[in-house]
């Protein structure tokens, strides 16, 4: 593969990352209420020195354009991603580093499941078209993809967690408790893990499924399968070898722009189920109106969205040919 | 250059027989509830070495004909009757199974509009080594080296194996098709439209090289195609097709120059001639009979202007002539020793 | 060639191996532990140990587990013992001697002395000082808990003795006995300086992280923040212990989740349920629930301001300024409907600004109002208010009146309550723009210009939360808050004397009727016209821990009310003396954390042991079906 395709892609995430940045600065910048009474949310008789005290210690008198900008601009790329308002004395990088991997551990392995058993499903569905393994996927496939996450995951909740206890209700683990191995731990939060889990990957499967069962069918009426048939190879190795490469090409594409609404559903899945990752965060930031949380977080899904496109895009490169020309 | 191979003919059964033989073959489609009798009685030979042409309109059934011999038949297509035999062993009696053995082995197929015949993710090297690796058996390195040597064979430099289809021309595509077939060393090599996506230049030259191939390889080929010319320039053979049956088959000067059956007159007078007058070119007036439900007798007779009261209720016997050719027509019964019972219509069409 | 089946089965069995061993720990851990823990679920979000910065209802509830204030509230909100155990004041009132708890502990084992109280109050006086001398108003944290001191006219604090705290006031009252600021332990705090404590701008805020020691009866010993706070018993503790071992204060995003884990035995008790979701629980057997009458209101608050017009802002009316024109309108409305609707019917319709919650200051208007629009309307047109051609309303100036009436986005409910508003009001011809405001706006919005704003509006909804002694609620209301606290700007000058004469009254029946005074001056006068008071709706399980007693007795809550002695009567039901016990976890107060296992979720394995055996099937029948598969297979190959 190309250097300068790998070049260019690399060119392209950068570019959007500093636009994202600038969107950032002005987004937060427009929001109604100024930002000195948040700070001081509630504190009583306030004087208008202090509030002019704050303001400067904050910058906020200085112009936004250059003055701020630049030092907004500057602060982030060198990591300083401000203080949170409601979090005293914690940096929002602080914040953020708290609470960000129970959501890559929860989404990650949600997204990793979803694709191995979408596409698995799909293929199967579309390479056995008519087929009753079809016929139930699809079903099933549709059903998941129309299923808003919140109604999957209370349901299990209502079931699994309420009605039989098998699993428990909510949180990545058990407060309070003290593990006497490093396995007891990883029980409790495999247990913890199961339904929210099953929430985000069988919300994704469906989706995944469908795609790769037509993208399937759309390349078994290729003529190279049609070739690879005469060629008597056998079908297994057709699928595999022939059909599964070509197919994957949506597939892979449509794993890329999801991963946007992924994140969007990472909020639902997140307070349903207590879960304490960057979903809850940026609600509680929202609610308690915790302006540089809110932007850090804001920053940090923006740029996970791009490198992940950026990942599928030479992810795509590796996969077709004809695209890196 | 590979020197004139000497076909191994061990598997013959019988011997003295021909390369493949045909008989009375009928493949039916299931569609809609309706049975179409797509190929309804073809019977033909190819002897080794031999190149047969198969002539006629869309649908005539030619393609499925030769689908047929390797079953590479849609779900919804049955081969109801008749044999395929190979070196003497019938084919259609072979489980699915143990018929994936001849494909590509015996038989190959050189498909039409090579685009996408040709899978877009692989080289070319390794999509001709394939077949070498998993029907031969041979070790990649083995095959990668074997791809080499067939695209060198087909006149694309060794170096391109590692190009994929997108980065070829159209010609040099088909040229790679036509090594990919000849892989794993078959006796019959199918060319399906081989050369209808191209233009005529490059056609030209694809021609050419088959013919090479058929020479110093001993492959024996059978070519389906519309385009008369084709069949004029390569083949030794040609087999007329009309709504699922043969019209007239034999060999290409004869066929041509003295055309028996109404169907193919029609057909060569229909074909431009670039060196005659100017004039209108002649159609077939009327269409091809819907194969669900074919005319009873002589599916031509609709559009005949030959046609007796026995043409349209028996089936027109297939006759075979001392010069090799074979007609099924009225206007040719057993015994008629080539001269038609009628007098055809001369050159300007009309009667006598 | 190859074989297929054998690696494919090696893998399936390796993942049912390893999903076993995961899975079967936790079917052998879902048993009863030994270690008793209390969980309590709540919406709020957790972010503090430094008390200094608490805002939240549940801010004070966490420092009021970690630490004692001077003097504790009672079963119903009585002064009772705390870190001090006996106090008296001399007789003008103004200076208050208390007694600190001989042999008392910290949590970590070093003496509680008159040190500690000295050294927490001075904090605040230094504060409070520091304030007053500089120009941008310095404040403690988030400033809430300073009032209970300046406002008991804290003047200077000494301790003769260990045993021994004076405080001496500039007035005399009985609001100290009422100081919700917690005793904390000088050798801990002092190496802080102000600013770190007070997480002034500028440095860095002292946060006070677990362990943390204190003197109350469970101390935070490991914190997630926005998750949840561990609390473990103190060993130390002077008082009767309750039966927990440890206490979670968890948070939840969603109430339904938190009711669910109620439901499920995963936490034993929640604060702030929806209406729904407590009627829903009234039917099961194990879970109790509580309606707690709220100590605050809802209000309609008016813009009185009538220092003169403002610039670029000020109401829309003069009409506001006109208590005739405010009371009329308040015979349009119709509390017990808002009631009804707004609060699922839990709560109580308003009337004056001292909530019934409290008990021995809340007394009911001398001339109450009730929902008539005919009278309203009568009422309008006597104070001098005609209508138009189209039955508008018009002011003096001769402007059709129409009012704006807005609320934070924080108080989604109010939604409904204006809807209704305007609906009643346009019956009198009043018209009426109602839409919400952020938070943050509104509170810029609500600034007259002594506080530096335009006070932009007209009306706006929203409510205040009182502490046990009525002061902060009557304070909003004074002339003298105008430009910080208050939000009506009322200014009557004769309240504003009844409010510190009531403050250093000693004597309750002449306080009694000081209160009493104001609240029917404000509700004739209605700067206010209060809603409704919400209740507080908890819920809590009955089958693990027994002894839940409301504070106060009468319409209080369990927990979550004014200080940790709910969580000392505790009781534990499901204690059956076990035949052998765990060597070091024991139920006495010494039990340090460190038990086994700490699950609490009270399922049996049985389901999951038939699901093990469903898993095991479902395996087999696969590999079953991979063999037969790859013997066809086999037959295809040449």
């Amino acid at each position: 593969m190309g250097g300068s395709f790998v070049a260019r892609r690399l060119g392209q995430a950068a570019i959007t990352i500093v636009a994202i940045i600038l969107i950032n600065f002005v987004l937060f910048r427009l929001m109604p209420g100024s930002p000195e009474r948040v700070i001081l949310r509630g504190t009583p008789n306030v004087t208008p020195e202090r509030i002019e005290a704050l303001r400067e210690r904050w910058g906020l008198n200085d112009p936004v354009f250059p003055d701020q900008l630049v030092a907004y601009i500057t602060s982030t790329l060198t990591g300083d991603l401000g203080y949170s308002f409601i979090a005293r004395g914690q940096t929002v990088v602080d914040v953020l580093a708290q609470r960000i991997w129970p959501t890559i551990l929860l989404f990650g392995l949600g997204e990793m499941v979803a694709i191995a058993l979408g596409l698995a499903l799909g293929a199967y569905s579309g390479w056995r078209r008519g087929g009753p393994i079809d016929y139930l996927g699809n079903s099933v496939s549709l059903i998941l993809y129309s299923t808003p996450y919140f109604l999957l995951g209370m349901g299990f909740l209502l079931v699994f967690a309420s009605s039989i206890k098998w699993l428990p209700t909510f949180g990545m683990l058990t407060a309070g408790r003290v593990y006497g191995s490093p396995f007891e731990f990883l029980a409790d939060l495999g247990a913890h893990l199961v339904l929210p889990l099953a929430t985000v990957s069988l919300g994704l499967v469906g989706q995944y499924a469908i795609v790769m069962r037509s993208s399937i069918i759309e390349t078994l009426s290729e003529d190279y399968v049609n070739t690879a048939r005469a060629m008597g190879l056998s079908e297994g190795r057709i699928l595999r070898h022939h059909a599964l490469p070509n197919a994957l090409l949506p597939t892979v594409t449509l794993i890329a722009i999801n991963l946007g609404y992924v994140i969007a559903g990472a909020i639902t899945v997140e307070v349903v189920f207590n879960w304490p990752g960057l979903g809850t965060l940026t609600v509680q930031a929202l609610t308690a109106r915790d302006y540089p949380v809110l932007q850090g977080v804001f920053l940090l899904l923006s740029v996970a969205v791009v490198l992940a496109n950026l990942v599928a895009d030479l992810v795509y490169g590796v996969l077709d040919p004809r695209v890196r020309t | 250059m590979t020197a004139v191979r000497d076909r191994e003919l061990p598997r013959q059964a019988v011997p003295g027989a021909p390369l493949l033989e045909v008989t009375d073959l009928r493949t039916y489609f299931s569609l809609d509830g309706a049975t179409v009798r797509a190929v309804d009685g073809v019977s033909f030979r190819l002897e080794q070495g031999e190149a047969l042409g198969i002539a006629g309109e869309s649908g005539c059934g030619k393609t499925t004909t030769a689908l047929s011999l390797v079953r590479l038949l849609p779900p919804n297509a049955r081969i109801e009757e008749g044999s395929v035999r190979l070196y003497g062993i019938d084919l259609v009696e072979k489980s699915p199974n143990a018929l994936r053995r001849y494909r590509w082995r015996e038989i190959s197929i050189v498909f039409q509009g090579a685009m996408n015949a040709l899978n877009p993710v692989n080289t070319v090297g390794d999509q001709i080594a394939e077949p070498i690796i998993e029907r031969l058996g041979l070790d990649r390195k083995a095959a990668l080296q074997r791809a080499g040597e067939l695209l060198e064979l087909v006149g694309i430099p060794r170096k391109r194996a590692d190009a994929f289809p997108h980065e070829l021309s159209g010609g040099m595509r088909q040229r790679a098709m036509i090594a990919m077939a000849l892989a794993c060393d078959p006796a019959i090599v199918i060319g399906d439209e081989p050369t209808t996506a191209l233009d005529v230049m490059v056609q030209a030259q694809i021609l050419e090289l088959l013919e090479r191939l058929r020479r110093d390889l001993g492959l024996s080929l059978i070519l389906i195609t519309h385009d008369l010319s084709v069949i004029a320039e390569t083949c030794d053979r040609v087999m007329v097709m009309y709504a699922g049956r043969v019209a007239e088959e034999g060999p290409v000067g004869e066929v041509f120059a003295r055309p028996k059956h109404p169907y193919t007159q029609k057909l060569l007078a229909a074909f431009p001639n670039i060196h005659a007058d100017r004039r209108t070119l002649e159609v077939i007036p009327g269409s091809p009979p819907d194969l669900r439900d074919p005319p009873p007798g002589c599916r031509f007779a609709p559009r005949c202007q030959f046609a007796m009261d026995v043409c349209r209720t028996d089936v027109p016997p297939e006759v075979t002539f001392g010069d090799g050719v074979r007609v099924a027509c009225h206007l040719y019964p057993q015994g008629s020793d080539g001269v038609p019972i009628t007098t055809p219509p001369d050159a300007n069409g009309t009667p006598p | 060639m190859r074989s297929p089946i054998r690696t494919r089965a090696a893998r399936v069995l390796v993942a049912l191996g390893l999903v076993l061993t995961a899975v079967l720990p936790v079917a052998r851990l879902a048993t009863a532990s030994n270690h008793l823990i209390l969980k309590t679920g709540t919406d709020q979000d957790l972010q503090v140990l430094n008390p200094f910065s608490s805002i939240l209802v549940v801010d004070f509830e966490i420092f009021t587990l970690n630490y004692d204030l001077l003097l504790n509230f009672g079963q119903d909100l009585e002064p009772a013992p705390g870190f001090a155990d006996s106090w008296s004041a001399s007789d003008d009132g103004l200076t208050w001697t208390f007694h600190i708890r001989d042999g008392m502990k910290w949590s970590d084992g070093t003496p509680a002395t008159s040190a500690d109280a000295l050294y927490t109050y001075q904090l605040v006086i230094d504060a409070t000082a520091k304030s007053d001398a500089s120009e941008d108003g310095y404040y403690l944290g988030a400033g809430y808990l300073e009032g209970y001191l300046t406002n008991a006219g804290i003047k200077s604090v000494s301790a003769p003795d260990a045993s021994t705290l004076v405080v001496e006031t500039e007035f005399a009252n009985t609001l100290l006995l009422n100081a919700y600021v917690p005793i904390l332990p000088r050798h801990i705090w002092e190496s802080h300086t102000l600013d770190e404590i007070g997480s002034a701008e500028g440095s860095t805020p002292f946060l006070n992280e677990p362990p943390v020691v204190g003197t109350g009866p469970y101390q935070a010993t490991e914190w997630q923040p926005g998750d949840h706070i561990t609390f473990t018993r103190n060993p130390n503790y002077w008082g009767k212990q309750g039966a927990a071992d440890q206490v979670v204060v968890q948070t939840f995003q969603a109430m339904d989740t938190a009711v669910q884990a109620l439901k499920s035995g995963e936490i034993d008790y929640v604060r702030g349920i929806q209406p729904d979701q407590f009627t829903a629980l009234q039917g099961d057997p194990n879970i109790q629930v509580v309606e707690g009458i709220s100590n605050g209101f809802s209000e309609i608050a008016f813009n009185t301001y009538n220092r003169g017009p403002i610039e670029g802002g000020g109401a829309s009316t003069t009409a506001l300024q006109d208590p005739k024109f405010r009371d009329a309108l308040a015979w349009a409305i119709d509390q017990q409907k808002l009631v009804d609707v707004t609060l699922g019917g839990f709560g109580e319709p308003g009337t004056t600004i001292v909530p019934p919650f409290h008990t021995r200051w809340h007394s009911p208007p001398d001339n109450p109002r009730s929902f008539d629009i005919a009278e309203a309307n009568r009422r309008l047109d006597a104070a001098g208010y005609p209508r138009d051609a189209s039955g508008n309303r018009l002011d003096k100036e001769g402007k059709v009146i129409t009012l704006r009436v807005t609320w934070p986005d924080s108080e989604a409910e109010h939604a409904t309550d204006a809807q209704f508003i305007k609906e009643w009001w346009s019956e009198l011809g009043v018209g009426v723009d109602a839409f919400v405001t952020e938070e943050g706006k509104l509170l810029d919005d609500l600034l007259p210009p002594e506080g530096g704003g335009l006070a932009n509006f007209d009306i706006e909804l929203w409510g205040w939360v009182g502490d046990p002694d009525p002061t902060s609620l009557l304070n909003v209301l004074r002339g003298e808050e105008i430009g910080s606290f208050s939000d009506s700007f009322y200014d009557n000058p004769r309240y504003d004397e009844l409010f510190l004469l009531q403050r250093a009254e000693s004597d309750e029946a002449t306080r009694f009727a000081q209160i009493k005074e104001m609240q029917n001056l404000t509700y004739d006068e209605a700067p206010y016209i209060i809603l409704y008071y919400d209740a507080e709706l908890h819920a809590y399980r009955t089958d693990r821990f027994g002894g839940w007693t409301n504070q106060p007795s009468d319409g209080g809550t369990p927990l979550f009310g004014y200080g940790s002695i709910g969580y000392t009567h505790l009781t534990d039901l499901s204690a059956v003396p076990a035949p052998t016990q765990e060597p070091g976890a024991t139920a006495g107060p010494s039990a340090a954390p460190g038990g086994p296992d700490g699950g609490s979720t009270g399922s049996d394995s049985t389901p999951l042991i038939l699901g093990i055996a469903a898993l095991v099937v479902v395996i087999a029948g696969g590999l079953l079906v991979m063999r037969r598969r790859s013997a066809t297979a086999a037959s295809e190959e040449e």
